[in-house]
């Protein structure tokens, strides 16, 4: 479990706190989404997740293991994986391959384990066959892939992905969420920040931060319905969250419609 | 008066053994108060038609004109490219405005610089004198976007513009683009059509570097099928009508507007009963 208590950090040199007094605990497997507008501590919190920062006051456990104590900092980055926004500032290797074996690879890990670590992670994000392209080579949903299995080779139990899709055209986004669907189904726990909410739908729980605090903390649905609450987040309802509202307003129940196609299957039964 | 492609190609690495044609034989015009959308998937080709308008890459074949001339007098095409915010390098909001206007020495340029940032929606005197490297994502874009704007460019050339910003940023940019619109032509190259189309006058999707699609949005809704053949993913609520009339739902016309469509699907599915 990943646990977040009472949480404060303040940027060196900023007046005011980026997160305050933040708290939440994230169970082994499950999948969070963390939403909130530009500013309201999101990113900062992703990298307290796994140490890149250390609280001003509060405490972050991973596992136990506190992420402040240096002494386990490595332990904590390997159990807490960490995607960002721009997979062109996480790439480091000139192919594919030495990419995803750059993290396991400074741990020691010997060569035959690395060899399996690599397949099995470029395997999970679908990118078997390109091991030794260079990356600049591939398509900026490719990338992110690379990104990710990069991260997947540490083997973490809890992977932070700081809006992985926002660069992504419609196509690089679904693989990179069919990928995050199958990893949780193996077992990680995804802690994704997004300001899409209409990738909250997949998710168990949504975690909606406003100036550094937590101003929602539940299901996506009951979020969704609270016109007042997603305005004040600066959160906007999916256009088909929408359509599927105004739809049982004139009668028609489509039920818990994600897809165009689950609309008009309710609609027009094949 | 506008900024007119012909026939375009473009090849990279042309002569050697990675030559990649990147766009073939695509045209588009763009005049002074239009909004064309530009959409394709990663690889399509948009990229590389931003720097064939902008100038920046020759064709191979085909031709550029900006008001009848070749592109590259300065100023007059504005381009804003993905994550513009990562060019900062003034040590204030203001300066890093006015670099553009006061290079292409406006005798104005002070005033030109203010108009743009009140244009995002970022006064000069709550905004001018920040470091831009302090300020929160959107506000960034938007400085960046300010940036262009100051130059007063006749046609406005934006890659991604929205990406990544949450709801205030990305209204505060629809709204500068709006007000650019006003007196420039606007091409907004996007994966996220939806928020563009209602106020789109045309839509040029691209399809592995040739034009899929080119027409007004109107016609784009009457038709999608050479839109969907091309891989691209029309947004939801324009496909659940599509998806109904291949079902035999009775739907004339489709309606961009969730509440609208809704109103179309109820009314289909009573005809049908």
């Amino acid at each position: 479990m990943i646990a977040v208590e009472d949480v404060t950090y303040t940027y060196p040199g900023a007046g005011s706190a980026a997160l305050d007094g933040v708290s939440a605990t994230i169970a082994p497997g499950t999948w969070t989404v963390i939403v909130g507008p530009n500013g309201s501590g999101k990113s900062t919190l992703a990298r307290l997740l796994n140490g890149l920062l250390a609280p001003s006051a509060g405490r972050v456990t991973v596992d136990d293991m506190d992420t402040a104590d240096e002494a386990r900092a490595w332990d904590v980055r390997s159990r807490v994986g960490l995607v960002l926004q721009n997979p062109d500032n996480q790439i480091v290797g000139t192919v594919v391959e030495e990419d995803v074996a750059f993290g396991p690879e400074n741990l020691g890990v010997p060569r035959d384990e690395l060899r399996r670590r690599v397949d099995e992670a470029l395997a999970a994000v679908r990118l078997t066959g390109l091991e030794r392209r260079e990356p600049h080579l591939l398509s900026e949903g490719q990338k992110q892939r690379l990104a990710i299995a990069g991260a997947l080779a540490m083997r973490p139990a809890y992977l932070v992905l700081d809006e992985p899709t926002a660069m992504l055209d419609a196509e690089g986004r679904s693989d990179v969420l069919g990928v995050l669907r199958e990893l949780q189904a193996a077992g990680t726990a995804i802690i994704h920040i997004t300001h899409d909410l209409s990738e909250a739908l997949y998710a168990q729980r949504v975690i909606a931060l406003k100036h550094g605090a937590v101003a929602y903390d539940g299901p996506a649905s009951a979020l969704l319905a609270d016109d007042a609450l997603m305005a004040s987040l600066g959160l906007e309802v999916p256009p088909l969250a929408r359509l599927v509202s105004a739809l049982r307003g004139a009668g028609l129940d489509v039920g818990d419609a994600r897809t165009a196609e689950d609309v008009v299957e309710a609609l027009w039964p094949s | 008066m506008a900024l007119v492609a012909d026939a375009l190609s473009y090849t990279y690495g042309s002569g050697t053994a990675f030559a990649a044609s990147a766009l073939a034989n695509v045209s588009l015009a763009l005049a002074p108060g239009e909004l064309v959308l530009v959409v394709g998937a990663t690889g399509s080709g948009k990229s590389t038609l931003l720097r064939l308008l902008s100038g920046l890459l020759e064709p191979d074949a085909g031709t550029v004109l900006v008001d009848g001339e070749k592109p590259g007098r300065p100023g007059c095409v504005g381009i804003v490219f993905q994550n513009p915010e990562t060019q900062f390098f003034a040590e204030t909001v203001l300066d890093d405005v006015l670099f553009g206007p006061r290079n292409l020495r406006f005798v104005d340029a002070e005033d030109a610089a203010r108009e743009a940032l009140v244009s995002v929606g970022l006064p000069v005197e709550r905004f001018g004198d920040r470091s831009p490297f302090t300020l929160s994502g959107g506000e960034a874009r938007r400085v960046a976007v300010a940036g262009v704007l100051a130059m007063r460019p006749a046609y406005l050339l934006l890659d991604e513009p929205t990406a990544g910003l949450d709801r205030e940023g990305r209204d505060a940019v629809l709204a500068a683009i709006a007000v650019a619109r006003e007196r420039a032509g606007v091409l907004v190259v996007t994966h996220d059509p939806e928020q563009f189309l209602p106020v789109a006058t045309r839509v040029l999707a691209l399809a592995s570097g040739a034009t899929a699609f080119d027409g007004s949005v109107s016609e784009l809704l009457e038709d999608p099928g050479p839109y969907e053949r091309a891989g691209l993913a029309l947004p939801d609520v324009i496909r659940a009508q599509v998806l109904a009339r291949a079902r035999g739902a009775a739907i004339s016309s489709i309606a961009l507007d969730p509440v609208q469509a809704a109103a179309t699907l109820a009314k289909a599915r009573a005809v049908l009963r």
